[in-house]
């Protein structure tokens, strides 16, 4: 996959590239939750322990989130500006 | 997403949002000690454990536990019985006015060993209880269910919407970016929880709208079901008690029906799982998915002989499976430990969106340039 098509806006593919970088950790999360919820269903032991594990990743993405928010970079405060950096951001999936 | 489209999903949003927020609010709190309504019951009484008797191996009939409840409540009528899954020392029996259902419920345990009436707390009253009115019908009955139900249509259609607004709201920003400023920051902690426990809200939020149909699925069950069953009835009155058939009989008929599945619990003629003329024995696999699924064997109430095991339609399927998928007990105390947070999550999201909407009506209390879908999404 082609990383600088995700970087810059104004390159070759902006609007899937910002997609893919907007959904990634969401659809992780969706993913996780609900391969968790259904695993448990069908299967007592390691259904349940992916269960366990996989709900906890909302909390744990919510929760590292919050960690890190408590101390914003400076460069957070101007989201408005187009080329700011994202420091902090996720990596793309690659 | 155009701008205008933008404005159109926000007003979505924002109104079925506001709609349905008092009562979900109500709902994720009235939800959290029902996570734990074993825990709770064992607590406060209503859930009994008969003591341990070892060596003990005789069993009264279930005639004889039934005969014990109805002494207890003369003016009722048993409305289904039960054991603890893995365990015959003890029945619980539910004793209702009538067979119809109803929330006016008395519960008898009975001593399976003795006979004696264990000592219980009554399940129609108490903490537990009015947790469980307020979450599943508002004290009103079929139409408190379907209200709640509407209710969490327009949480779905929120839902819905809300990740719709997700990509235009984080089009500049990283996932779970919590921007400096009172009110852009419970934006953002809204969009970062919101969006983080969106499977789970979405799955909690459509089974709790199934679980609202029950009634109606059992009714139509009956209705299409079991009515060419009946045909053989035909004219003939609800079987009193007086002309039942020993219920032990008619429950080792069921078990010979279908060997290798444990009885889950019993309806009794003229309850909303029976028929006028028949038990309902309910079975339970005893494979994880198949524990949660029931099958029914109707036996003849005053013959005991098995009149047959009707398929189980696919609405009752869904029905079924959403219990689990609604309550969250199925994977143990750390699965519900998980519930509790991702609930209190969803209170989060339902209360920071309600003090986004009112801050946003007082006039000058948005920061400048704040990104609120009402000022303008980044285009």
């Amino acid at each position: 996959m082609n990383t600088a098509r995700r970087a810059e806006p104004g390159g070759a593919h902006p609007a899937s590239a910002s997609l893919r970088r907007i959904w990634f950790w969401p659809l992780v999360l969706a993913l996780c939750t609900t391969t968790g919820l259904v695993s448990a269903l069908f299967s007592e032991g390691w259904g349940d322990a992916w269960a366990w594990l996989a709900l906890s990743m909302p909390l744990a993405a919510i929760g590292w989130c919050c960690a890190r928010g408590a101390a914003p970079p400076l460069n957070a405060l101007v989201p408005a500006a187009p080329p700011a950096p994202r420091p902090h951001g996720p990596r793309a999936p690659r | 997403m155009s701008p205008r489209s933008v404005k159109l999903w926000s007003g979505v949003h924002t109104w079925t949002s506001l709609v349905c927020t008092a009562f979900m609010l109500l709902l994720c709190v009235t939800g959290l000690p029902l996570i734990f309504y074993d825990e709770i019951g064992e607590f406060v009484g209503t859930r009994v454990t008969p003591p341990a008797m070892p060596g003990v191996t005789q069993r009264i009939s279930l005639d004889e536990a039934l005969a014990v409840a109805r002494r207890r409540y003369p003016d009722r009528v048993v409305q289904f019985a039960s054991q603890d899954e893995g365990s015959d020392a003890a029945w619980f029996v539910t004793m209702t006015p009538t067979p119809a259902p109803t929330a006016d419920f008395r519960q008898v345990v009975v001593d399976a060993r003795t006979g004696a009436v264990l000592p219980s707390a009554r399940i129609d009253q108490g903490f537990l209880w009015l947790m469980e009115r307020l979450h599943v019908d508002l004290f009103a009955g079929l139409a408190g269910k379907l209200f709640l139900g509407f209710m969490g249509l327009l949480l779905l259609l929120s839902i819905a919407s809300g990740v719709l607004l997700y990509a235009p709201f984080m089009r500049k920003l990283s996932f779970g970016a919590l921007r400096p400023g009172r009110l852009l920051r419970w934006l953002d902690l809204h969009n970062l929880l919101g969006i983080a426990t969106l499977a789970w809200g979405l799955v909690v939020g459509a089974t709790g709208v199934i679980n609202t149909l029950a009634d109606l699925a059992q009714d139509r069950w009956r209705a299409t079901e079991l009515q060419p069953l009946l045909a053989h009835y035909q004219g003939q009155p609800l079987v009193a008690v007086q002309e039942w058939a020993p219920v032990q009989r008619a429950l080792d008929a069921a078990r010979e029906h279908a060997p290798g599945s444990s009885i889950s619990f019993i309806a009794f003629p003229g309850t909303a799982f029976a028929t006028p003329h028949h038990f309902g024995f309910y079975l339970q696999g005893a494979t994880p998915i198949t524990g949660h699924l029931h099958d029914v064997v109707l036996v003849d109430a005053r013959s005991a002989a098995v009149t047959a095991m009707p398929a189980r339609p696919w609405y009752l399927t869904a029905l079924q499976l959403s219990q689990p998928l609604h309550f969250g007990d199925y994977a143990g105390l750390p699965m519900k430990i998980l519930w509790t947070l991702l609930d209190l999550a969803t209170i989060v999201v339902l209360a920071s969106g309600l003090l986004l909407w009112l801050r946003r009506r007082r006039p000058g209390a948005a920061p400048h340039g704040a990104a609120l879908a009402w000022k303008g999404v980044p285009r």
